[in-house]
């Protein structure tokens, strides 16, 4: 899944760059969320299962007497591998007034992008979809994948949202 | 100058309405031929709060009109006048109109005007209509009248003060006012504001003339801010007694209680309000009282305070004393004239009011030992406070969280067996205990009686029978019963539906019942109760029940899906269908086929549901079962695989293992359970929620049989695990709707368990059923 640099336009998405981005690492890939989303990052516990949910939402949890779904991105994006250790994290996302738990593999840190910093992301077919990238970013060696957590997270592709558009 | 009284209008609304609620549940428990004292207090004191706050509030329509209902209530209360069937009526329609005008000040409907007049005329009728001579009675019905006629021969002085409103200031409004008290007599301005203040503020006028005070306080209520005026009579001569006299009361709305007669309604308003608006806190009105000025106060919500502080003290020692006695508030304390003890008040008043009248004395001091034992009973109804839903709903989550720590805790600890230190452990069993009872306390603030909304129905009942022509008897039981506040709102008018349709449909006319040998008179029964974890109530009459065939043939009419074969319960269901109706005319009661679907539907949306059971010549009844309350439930826990869920109890009617051959299949497809006399679809959980379950068959598990708005299923689970009071958290408000499931809890241990919406698996047990043919 390595991208192929293309110009691709991402005009007037410049506003919805921040400063600051949560790393999380899926698989071999890393990503950058804003972290003004971020609640808080937290270990993972078993949680409830949901009847005839998609593989991916895990369940529900009891976060201090709210019940937030939990979501494996790794298992929605096909990366990694699915175990779940002592060392597996759930960030707890606050999204479009919501409450959201992602697991991921590993958090690594809080970085300063900006806008120059940020590359527009080539159109490439895959499962995580450009519509959800804002861009590519390098920083030292590494390649930061800067996805758009909110829209992601209200998309219909990740049913937790009834009637959510596409 | 401005503060918003919008901010109490609220309030006074809420209060006036609960008020007339009061008055109309007492008239009708009113016995006519021999009225209780107490009640007929309890009446006046209803009235009278309502016009005290309607006049503080400058809604003087309603307060001119409960006015004359209260002065009529006044003297058959002092055994005046004695009770009649008519009076009650009279009360009850002046209710009314009442209402409609709380309602048109809300913004809601409109008021018509000749039906105030109408009410207004037929009460003075009634008040007037058997007294001989006013003035010659000891206690005249009107002592502004009276007293204007023992002054006639006196040229009368008056002490008029008011504060203008800012737009009447700036016209020409105080100008004409002043020409206009000039033409009645001689005029004197004692005080008014710096002329550089444009004529807003503080005016004192002394006006000598022979006219009574009605000639001339219209127009100084035109002027002055909302009851930020009043007139004070005079006694002609004695200037040392003129500043303690007779306080006039507004036009046309002259005060005769004795308990407020002597002061005018700017004192007994705020009184009244004070001690009936417990949710204005003492606290914020003192705020703003201390922090102003008093002339700039006067004319505001605070005007009757402010309006006392400038008078010499004399003359508000008395008022105030008296305000203070009558109502037993604290409201007056900060003025220093109120530092006066109640006790002084004696001395003062025959002294000052000695040389006015030897009748007003009496007056004055028969108000102030008649007050007396009203005091304590005003005290122990207003002794609740107003707070708002959202408060207490905050409070109940907050303790649903304690209680869930709490019992994460002591899991805990009872997982660390041995190894808990002793006082560890005895300190969270106390925890658990103090916890469980501030649940319980916390969850009661929001439980009423349900005698809410029963208040309301014996009117309902006696206005419809009349109207109808049927005698009606309406029984009914279980008022204590206390259910959610929430639920009290919302269940009130599906029950009086519910008693329309009883009375228009049910009961028949007085011939008819005679005929079919029955009583002439028809009862409705109203009963509530609690049962599991619901609260049921019927409403039930000795009607002529349904007419089966006639609602089989009307649901034909619309086209409806029906056959004879249908049970009675689904026969009788389909009166809850849009727009049936089986009524041959169209009432304004009932038969217009709109109502039953919305009573089911408003029953369902609390999570309730209705039950008809009906004979033919015998009766109806209608039983709605709601839950106790929206967030709380009694639930089950079962198990299924590793998976724990909770099944509402109300819907449990028992559970069972099967026994092997027990459960039969329909065309290879659907399985159904014999349980008795009934075969019931069998839903296996575990299939519907795709897990794993760790039964191998049927006999290993548990049959849980549930009844789902009639639908009858039976549920298989891997076992039962216990009952539990849960406290129902949203699903939807992070992630989205599941089929199946309506709503998560939070368990002991932490961990989250789903609710299981049992229609809709009562209803997959049923789709499945059809599948299979």
């Amino acid at each position: 899944m390595e991208p192929r640099m293309q110009a691709g336009a991402i005009a007037g998405e410049d506003e919805l760059i921040a400063s600051e981005f949560l790393t999380f690492t899926l698989g071999s890939e890393e990503y950058a969320i804003d972290i003004l989303k971020v609640q808080e990052i937290r270990g993972y516990e078993p949680p409830t299962m949901i009847a005839n949910a998609p593989p991916f939402i895990k369940g529900v949890i009891n976060l201090r007497g709210i019940i937030v779904p939990i979501i494996d991105l790794r298992i929605k994006f096909n990366l990694g591998r699915v175990e779940y250790t002592p060392f597996t994290v759930v960030i707890i996302l606050n999204v479009a007034g919501r409450v959201v738990g992602i697991v991921v593999d590993s958090v690594s840190d809080v970085v300063s992008l900006d806008t120059s910093q940020i590359r527009p992301a080539p159109d490439f077919s895959g499962s995580f979809d450009t519509r959800y990238i804002l861009g590519l970013a390098s920083l030292d060696s590494r390649m930061l994948i800067v996805s758009d957590i909110e829209r992601l997270m209200t998309s219909a592709d990740m049913e937790l949202i009834d009637g959510a558009v596409a | 100058m401005a503060i918003d009284m919008t901010q109490f209008y609220q309030v006074f609304f809420e209060e006036s309405a609960e008020h007339l609620a009061a008055m109309e549940g007492l008239l009708l428990n009113l016995d006519i031929e021999n009225p209780d004292s107490e009640q007929l207090n309890a009446i006046f004191r209803a009235a009278h709060s309502i016009k005290g706050s309607a006049g503080t509030f400058g809604f003087t329509d309603l307060a001119e009109t409960t006015h004359i209902l209260e002065n009529l209530l006044d003297r058959i209360r002092k055994q005046e006048l004695a009770l009649r069937p008519e009076m009650v009526d009279a009360f009850l329609e002046s209710g009314d109109v009442l209402r409609n005008m709380l309602e048109a000040h809300q913004g809601r409907g409109e008021v018509d005007p000749a039906s105030v007049a109408l009410i207004c005329t037929r009460l003075r009728q009634l008040s007037t209509g058997e007294v001989p001579t006013p003035a010659a009675t000891t206690a005249p019905p009107s002592p502004v009248v009276a007293v204007a006629e023992q002054a006639k021969p006196a040229r009368r002085s008056f002490d008029i003060q008011f504060v203008p409103t800012a737009v009447s200031a700036k016209g020409e409004g105080i100008a004409n006012l002043l020409i206009e008290l000039r033409s009645l007599g001689t005029l004197e301005i004692l005080s008014q504001p710096e002329t550089d203040m444009n004529n807003v503020g503080y005016w004192q006028l002394r006006l000598s003339t022979d006219v009574a005070q009605e000639a001339f306080a219209d127009q100084i209520d035109f002027i002055a801010e909302n009851g930020a005026w009043r007139v004070v009579e005079e006694s002609t001569g004695d200037q040392e007694d003129s500043d303690f006299g007779f306080f006039g009361g507004a036009p046309g709305a002259p005060e005769e209680d004795p308990g407020y007669g002597f002061f005018a309604p700017l004192a007994s308003a705020p009184a009244a309000e004070a001690a009936t608006k417990p949710s204005v806190g003492p606290d914020e009105a003192y705020g703003f009282f201390d922090q102003k000025p008093a002339h700039e106060l006067v004319g505001e919500e605070g005007e009757g305070y402010g309006f006392f502080a400038p008078l010499p003290v004399q003359t508000a020692a008395p008022v105030v004393a008296v305000a203070e006695e009558d109502e037993g508030f604290g409201f007056f304390a900060p003025l220093p004239v109120a530092q006066n003890p109640p006790s002084e008040l004696s001395p003062i008043a025959p002294q000052s009011a000695g040389s006015v009248h030897a009748a007003e004395k009496k007056t004055v001091e028969a108000p102030a030992r008649t007050a007396k034992p009203a005091g304590p009973a005003a005290a122990a109804t207003d002794s609740s406070i107003r707070v708002s839903v959202e408060k207490v709903d905050q409070l109940i989550n907050l303790v649903g969280e304690l209680v869930i720590t709490q019992a994460m805790l002591l899991q805990t600890v009872e997982r660390m067996q041995e190894n808990a230190p002793e006082r560890l452990v005895n300190g969270l069993v106390q925890l658990e205990r103090n916890t469980r009872d501030l649940q319980e306390s916390v969850m009661s603030i929001r439980m009423m009686p349900i005698s809410f909304v029963f208040s309301r129905f014996p009117r309902v009942v006696r206005d419809l029978s009349t109207k109808l022509g049927k005698q009606v008897e309406l029984k009914t039981m279980g008022e204590t019963t206390e259910l959610d506040k929430g639920l009290i709102e919302r269940i009130a008018d599906p029950l009086t539906h519910l008693i329309r349709n009883s009375l228009d449909h049910g009961i028949e006319l007085p011939e008819k019942r005679v005929a079919a040998g029955k009583r002439a008179v028809g009862t409705i029964t109203l009963k509530a109760y609690h049962q599991g974890g619901n609260i049921v109530i019927e409403v039930g009459d000795d009607g002529a029940g349904l007419p089966r065939d006639k609602i089989l043939a009307k649901a034909r009419e619309r086209g409806l899906p029906v056959s004879d074969q249908m049970t009675d319960t689904e026969v009788f269901n389909l009166i809850f269908e849009a727009g049936f109706s089986t009524a041959e005319q169209v009432t304004d009661v009932s038969g217009r086929g709109v109502g039953m679907d919305v009573v089911r539907r408003n029953i369902q949306a609390m999570g309730g549901r209705v039950e008809i059971e009906s004979m033919l010549g015998i009766g109806t009844r209608m039983t709605v079962r709601l839950p106790l309350t929206l967030a709380i439930l009694d639930g089950m826990s079962v198990a299924v695989g590793d998976q724990t869920y909770i099944l509402p109890l109300s819907y449990i009617v028992e559970s069972m293992q099967p026994e092997a051959g027990s459960i039969k299949t329909l065309s290879n497809q659907a399985r159904v359970m014999q349980v008795r006399s009934e075969y019931l679809p069998v839903v296996a959980l575990h299939e519907v929620f795709n897990i794993q379950s760790r039964c191998a068959d049927f006999t290993q598990g548990i049959m849980v049989v549930l009844d789902a708005d009639g639908t009858k299923a039976a549920l298989f689970v891997d076992a039962l695990l216990g009952q539990h009071q849960v406290v129902i958290k949203s699903l939807e408000a992070n992630y989205r709707r599941v089929n199946g499931i309506s709503g998560a809890t939070i368990m002991g241990d932490g961990h989250v368990a789903l609710i299981l919406d049992v229609s809709v698996i009562a209803g997959m047990a049923r789709s499945n059923m059809r599948k299979a043919g």
